[in-house]
């Protein structure tokens, strides 16, 4: 008997070891990407081409309650005048590994990489411009019917020449 | 005299760093989460202070330590902006309380797990009803 209660209170042990565990090893922080006050900004898709790129880690302390010199994605919107962005958030095995070593201070330290893409204006403007000049460098399109078959045409046979 | 075994300590506690390195390894995952905009619309970001009429959550679970998303659309933002037809948007990728807690017995064995918000406007042509959810 006394021996399943001893079992019993080191699992319990056991069980209030994990749920400390992970609440020590749990961090709350967000990232946020929104437009700068009186700013207009286009949210860009995926694959559209972007000319500005940085990326960057944010640190948090104390279970991310306390955020150190925490940057934002509006931040950089802001700061680099850009018309179009988008953000990715990433994280990775050294993010993982920070954590850990705080771990071993009194203090947890928690952080996120952030990868912010984007256009000014002045690079939309570029692209325009050659986008205009490309168009001009074209050849003039021709009559379909003036154009020559292509080796996978089905090319009519020629009429017999006649005399 | 007896002598004291001086190298018990420091190995224990270089086992233990060791462990807890690899722990935070395995726990920490690699997802990749897209603050972006569905290909070809136009979106323009919101401010933080501007009232927003449509707010959506999708928790993206991810899967060998977070190498692959169990379901790729859900890593992108793109996905909640087109289902309620969003003209502007903003976007919080969030690591939330409940994220890490689960993400602490899921992330080990490699399924980490975190949380997308948007909130939005849709323009004057969207639909009353937003497309439901696959």
């Amino acid at each position: 008997m006394r021996l399943i209660s001893c079992e019993s209170s080191r699992n319990l042990q056991r069980v209030g070891l994990l749920a400390a565990l992970a609440l020590a090893l749990n961090g709350c922080f967000v990232t946020r990407l929104e437009a700068p006050d009186n700013q207009t900004v286009r949210l860009l898709p995926k694959d559209e081409l972007a000319r500005y790129r940085t990326e960057y880690k944010n640190f948090y302390l104390l279970y991310g309650a306390l955020p150190l010199w925490p940057v934002q994605p509006s931040e950089i919107i802001a700061k680099e005048h850009l018309v179009e962005a988008r953000a990715q958030t990433r994280d990775t095995v050294s993010d993982g590994v920070i954590t850990a070593i705080s771990m071993l201070f009194p203090i947890s330290v928690f952080t996120q990489h952030v990868v912010v893409e984007g256009n000014r204006a002045g690079d939309l403007a570029r692209d325009r411009l050659m986008r205009h000049d490309l168009d001009r460098l074209k050849p003039p399109k021709t009559a379909p019917d003036t154009q020559a078959p292509g080796p996978g045409d089905d090319v009519a046979p020629a009429p017999p020449a006649t005399r | 005299m007896t002598r004291i075994p001086q190298g018990f300590h420091a190995s224990s506690g270089i086992r233990l760093s060791a462990a807890l390195l690899v722990f935070a390894a395995l726990l920490s995952g690699c997802g990749d989460i897209y603050l972006d905009a569905p290909r070809g619309a136009q979106v323009n970001l919101m401010p933080a202070k501007k009232p927003a009429q449509i707010r959506d959550e999708q928790v993206v679970w991810f899967k060998w330590w977070g190498n692959e998303p169990f379901h790729e659309p859900e890593t992108h933002a793109a996905t909640i902006i087109e289902r309620y037809h969003l003209t502007e948007a903003r976007i919080r990728m969030v690591n939330t309380f409940a994220d890490g807690f689960i993400s602490f017995f899921s992330g080990p064995v490699g399924f980490p797990r975190r949380t997308l918000v948007v909130e939005g406007n849709p323009g004057p042509t969207a639909a009353a009803t937003p497309t439901p959810k696959e």
